[in-house]
């Protein structure tokens, strides 16, 4: 399998994160233009959801997890968080509730990954806001500041009409490699969540990781 | 020996109870020096009741204690703690130490309240039945001269009015909690009652299979049980979880006990060294776990050393052997993610019976192939659907097809392991409380700024898996000198909270379901005359109801009209709200904004009969409550904010006493 020439140059773990029916899943299908593994759910070996993008003229290999379906685990998200480069944390912008829980969700995602991961807020079903605003609970400002008091990036979106998902995708992977240029993140670090894929070494240097055919 | 307890009416809340922890603490610790006997241990479960269970004698016995308040109870005769070590309390929540309310119960009260308890499960529960059917050989304990009360700081009146209060008012909130419960239908009736007997003094003392075997028992039990149905409906989140996939809900629940347990019992350990020896001991537990295939309790057990009030603590990693090390890595692997949990899957495809699979892989399936084709109602279901669900629910039943019969049963491990209960809807606050007392047995690292406290622990934790190889990283690793952008916010976020509207509602902890009958307005004089303490359980809306807060320091000049033998300083993030003042601990060493302290309070005191005067010096204040004899010395940041919490304070009091009558009852008080 790693024979095949890499046509990108780094990997790029994201997680998502966020309470029971914010939409991760949606956020995922919509961003994997719906190539994820629902197809073969429980097929071993391959990987969750991925999408080559493009940035800064590199190729890089987001590749996603998300756990829906988990969430009452108490600790499997846990576990899930070591060696995320980003992680999108997502709430429901007509339930409250679920914003209400962020606090939880980030002081989590500081504590178990990397000083340097980036943390993307996504209010979604941005959709449903109304004219009149009848179904939304939580107002934009107000999670914009909460994004700002935090070091955030944040963006509404939907993952039903798509708008703004693949831009909080992307913008995670600009800041990720930023921070790759700065210096800031370690490539050979155990769980820095990016994977440097120069083509002719590759699979020595992640052997579980090769990309799949799937 | 007697067998008899002492028994709170319980108010409804335990997330008030839970702030009083401390004052149980202390409780007990004077409980403790003031005892003898040997072979008793004192314990204080999840409700908030002290246990003093005996097993130094053939039949077991036992008895509990609520600690209320100030109030506690010794029985001379009875009790001992010689064996028993601070840290070998359970730290489990709560307490309530607001309500004032005794009641005097005999064995069988007990019995109906066994009976309430906890139905989830369908075991019987012979070895407790059996334990509660010894005679009751003593008079009600009241009227037992070597029982003393001991009150510290009202009159008898006061409290006897109190109790027929409070009781009334407990009585009713347990009611409400009981409906909102069996609405949500995750709580079981008189839940803020679970009693346990604990004929298990001490985990180390049970060899690690006992635990493997006997979870494997409790878990497959649980299993076996979950129908096609249930999985297929993907509602095991959903509001109508219980009806719908009740047995799904029940073996997560059980996966969140065993995680909860396993983190519980490894902070109880005092030293990094005592730590490690429970690490090293759930580990141990671990890998009898997988030998019985049981990946259900094992992962829980893992991912209970993944979690943040574990794995932060690196002296605790450091101390731990390198086979178990070893070992624990081993077995984390087992539950890596990569390539959607390719190592787990192969593990159960290559596995022969029994096994005890984890479930959430194919939950997780579940969801997506319901995403993927998704159920419209009303018509059939689609093919592909119903194709790829089934291979699912064929997986499933081959695993529930296993046999662990020729496991021997131990009753009083089963006992013991059935007695680790916590309430699903208060699993955040048990999060908190963890994740609070990690940092106290491990604080962060001082040498750095203080209000990178999170950073500080995660910057050495999070560079790998193993927090001690992350530890040794982090001494070579140029990254974790590095503190990026987003860390430089001092906030963890929390302070969201302080500009939710009064009209939030309070959401399920785990899922989203509502709790319709929570109060959600903020706390009213008439509240709090009333001795409605449940304005500690919602979240306080304080930006409508408060007219002043601010940071202060305070210092304690006078409790209960005694002198307290140490004085100092400590800061609060402090709301005036009509009739009280709430208090909000900080989250760390400095700090004066709002986003430094903690969004629960920890403190609410009435000030309806205070009196304020300012101090000696201009940025410092006096508040006196000539009720209770407590006098508090009050520090602002500056001399016009101490001015402005003086005429604040002297406004609302003036304001309350044209309102309000003397309230009947000091119903919160420091501890």
């Amino acid at each position: 399998m790693s024979a095949g020439p890499y046509n990108y140059e780094y990997i790029f773990k994201y997680i998502i994160i966020g309470d029971m029916g914010v939409g991760k899943s949606c956020l995922l299908h919509q961003f994997t233009d719906k190539k994820f593994m629902a197809d073969c759910p429980h097929t071993i070996g391959v990987e969750f959801g991925t999408r080559i993008i493009d940035v800064a003229g590199q190729k890089v290999k987001l590749q996603i997890w998300d756990t829906a379906g988990q969430e009452r685990f108490r600790a499997v998200t846990r576990s899930y968080y070591r060696g995320a480069a980003g992680a999108l944390m997502v709430y429901d912008i007509t339930r409250r509730s679920t914003y209400n829980h962020l606090s939880s969700w980030l002081t989590d995602t500081r504590t178990l990954t990397n000083p340097s991961t980036v943390i993307f807020l996504i209010g979604n079903k941005c959709d449903l806001d109304s004219a009149d605003g009848s179904q939304r609970d939580v107002t934009y400002e107000e999670a914009k500041q909460f994004a700002d008091e935090n070091g955030l990036m944040f963006v509404e979106a939907s993952a039903k009409t798509g708008d703004n998902v693949e831009e909080a995708f992307l913008e995670t992977a600009k800041k990720i490699y930023q921070s790759i240029q700065d210096g800031r993140l370690d490539l050979n670090a155990a769980e820095s969540g990016v994977q440097h894929k120069p083509p002719q070494l590759g699979s020595d240097f992640t052997p579980n990781k090769d990309p799949c055919s799937c | 020996m007697s067998d008899f307890r002492i028994d709170s009416i319980q108010c409804a809340t335990l997330p008030i109870q839970r702030r009083r922890r401390d004052a149980t603490h202390r409780a007990l610790s004077k409980l403790r020096s003031s005892s003898v006997l040997v072979g008793v241990r004192i314990r204080m479960n999840s409700a908030g009741i002290l246990q003093v269970s005996n097993t130094g004698f053939p039949t077991f016995q036992s008895m509990e204690i609520s600690i209320l308040g100030e109030v506690y109870l010794t029985c001379p005769q009875m009790l001992c703690m010689a064996n028993m070590r601070y840290s070998e309390m359970p730290h489990d929540v709560t307490l309530d130490c607001s309500f004032a309310s005794l009641q005097i119960s005999n064995s069988k009260k007990w019995d109906r309240k066994s009976e309430n308890s906890w139905v989830n499960e369908n075991f019987d529960s012979g070895v407790e039945v059996s334990s509660h059917e010894l005679p009751l050989l003593d008079s009600p304990q009241s009227e037992s001269p070597q029982c003393k009360l001991k009150r510290h700081h009202t009159t008898n009146d006061c409290y006897s009015k109190k109790k027929t209060d409070s009781s009334v008012i407990s009585y009713n909130n347990l009611n409400n909690a009981g409906e909102r419960h069996s609405k949500s239908n995750s709580l079981p009736n008189n839940a803020t009652l679970i009693k346990h007997v604990e004929p298990i003094l001490e985990v180390l003392r049970v060899p690690p299979e006992d635990f493997a075997s006997q979870l494997s028992l409790l878990d497959f039990a649980v299993f076996q049980q979950i129908s096609p149905d249930e999985l297929t409906s993907c509602a095991w989140h959903k509001r109508n979880k219980l009806e719908v996939a009740p047995n799904v809900v029940a073996f997560t629940r059980r996966f969140n006990h065993v995680s909860f347990w396993t983190v519980q019992e490894i902070l109880k350990g005092a030293t990094p060294k005592h730590r490690a020896q429970l690490l090293a001991y759930f580990i141990r537990i671990g890998k009898k776990l997988f030998e019985l295939s049981n990946f259900h309790s094992l992962f829980a057990v893992i991912s209970a050393m993944q979690s943040a009030p574990i794995y932060r603590l690196s002296k605790t990693w450091n101390h731990l052997a390198k086979k178990d090390k070893q070992l624990f890595d081993r077995l984390a692997e087992i539950f890596s993610e990569d390539c959607n949990w390719k190592h787990l899957r192969e593990y159960i495809e290559s596995l022969k019976l029994p096994c005890i699979p984890y479930l959430g892989i194919f939950l997780t399936d579940l969801v997506h192939i319901d995403m993927a084709h998704p159920h419209r109602t009303g018509g059939l279901e689609s093919e592909q659907r119903q194709l790829k669900m089934n291979n699912i629910l064929r997986i499933i039943s081959a695993f529930q097809q296993s046999d662990y019969t020729f496991l021997p049963s131990r009753p009083d491990v089963l006992s013991y392991l059935r007695s680790i209960k916590f309430i699903d809807e208060l699993q955040k606050f048990v999060e908190d409380d963890q994740y609070k007392l990690s940092l106290r047995l491990e604080p962060p690292s001082p040498s750095l700024s203080a209000s990178k406290e999170s950073v500080v622990s995660s910057c050495k934790n999070s560079q790998s898996l193993s927090p001690t190889k992350g530890s040794s990283l982090l001494q070579c690793s140029p990254v974790s000198k590095f503190v990026p952008g987003h860390r430089k916010c001092r906030s963890l976020g929390t302070n969201i909270f302080s500009r939710q509207p009064s009209s939030t509602r309070i959401r399920h902890l785990l899922d989203d379901s509502v709790l319709e009958e929570l109060p959600s307005s903020g706390i009213t004089p008439q509240a709090l005359k009333n001795g409605g303490l449940l304005e500690d359980f919602v979240d306080l809306p304080e930006s409508k109801e408060s007219s002043q807060q601010g940071c202060l320091r305070r210092k304690t000049l006078m409790k209960n009209g005694h002198k307290p033998s140490i004085k100092s300083w400590q800061r609060y993030w402090v709301e005036l709200c009509h009739a009280a003042l709430i208090f909000y601990p900080p989250k760390c060493f400095s700090g004066s904004e709002r986003s430094d302290y903690k969004r629960d309070a920890c403190k609410t005191y009435p000030i309806n009969d205070c009196i304020v005067r300012q101090g000696d010096s201009p940025d410092v204040f006096f508040l006196h409550d000539p009720n209770r004899c407590n006098t508090y010395k009050f520090r602002a940041e500056s001399q016009s904010a101490a001015l402005l919490w003086y005429h604040e304070l002297k406004k609302s009091l003036s304001n309350l006493q044209q309102n309000l009558k003397p309230p009947s009852a000091n119903l919160i008080s420091f501890e």
